[in-house]
């Protein structure tokens, strides 16, 4: 990907959004198996059944709210930990 | 995201973006049609009638799923955004 004629500071924000476009994509090819898999049962028929369709609404907003809550107590965890490594420091040097 | 916005080699970033994550959803879709429609007894190299008919209803359905997924996940990232701009524009009127 020719990327040597912008300025280096857009280089590095290009990589980090195609990296997260990325691993969105990824995200959304693993909640599609995994929603397919627990909520789609009845292959009498080609097509979706409005429980199978509801089903897989509600796996993907569930699936959603639940990266949202793991995301937020991993950021409060990892602010509690720096603040105590912080903490911990400054007790040693004084 | 605007096409007519994007140069050429984001253009080519995002083409070969788009075929890897296809071939991600083809395995995938490989392996969940696998243990929805094939049960693991292998008496026999050939696929039964049912099993071939299963395995075309469970890719017309994962196809299915996938695209209701993705409409559904395009309007809650775009919803996210809007509650961000707003957000955003709040913070900058105070």
């Amino acid at each position: 990907m020719a990327q040597a004629n912008l300025p280096s500071q857009m280089q590095i924000d290009a990589a980090s959004t195609s990296s997260q476009f990325r691993e969105f994509l990824s995200q959304y090819n693993k909640i599609t198996e995994q929603c397919f898999m627990a909520c789609v049962h009845d292959f009498t028929t080609r097509k979706v059944v409005n429980e199978e369709n509801s089903c897989a609404l509600h796996c993907l907003e569930k699936f959603m709210k639940m990266t949202n809550r793991i995301s937020q107590r991993f950021q409060e965890h990892q602010m509690t930990t720096n603040d105590a490594l912080a903490a911990a420091t400054q007790k040693a040097n004084s | 995201m605007a096409q007519g916005e994007l140069s050429d080699a984001a253009m080519k970033f995002v083409n070969e973006l788009e075929m890897e994550m296809m071939v991600d959803m083809y395995n995938r879709m490989t392996v969940a049609c696998q243990k929805k429609c094939i049960p693991a007894k292998y008496k026999d190299p050939d696929l039964t009638k049912g099993e071939a008919v299963c395995i075309d209803r469970c890719v017309a359905k994962y196809l299915e799923v996938h695209d209701r997924i993705g409409k559904k996940l395009t309007a809650l990232s775009q919803q996210d955004e809007a509650t961000m701009k707003k957000l955003q524009q709040q913070a900058q009127g105070n």
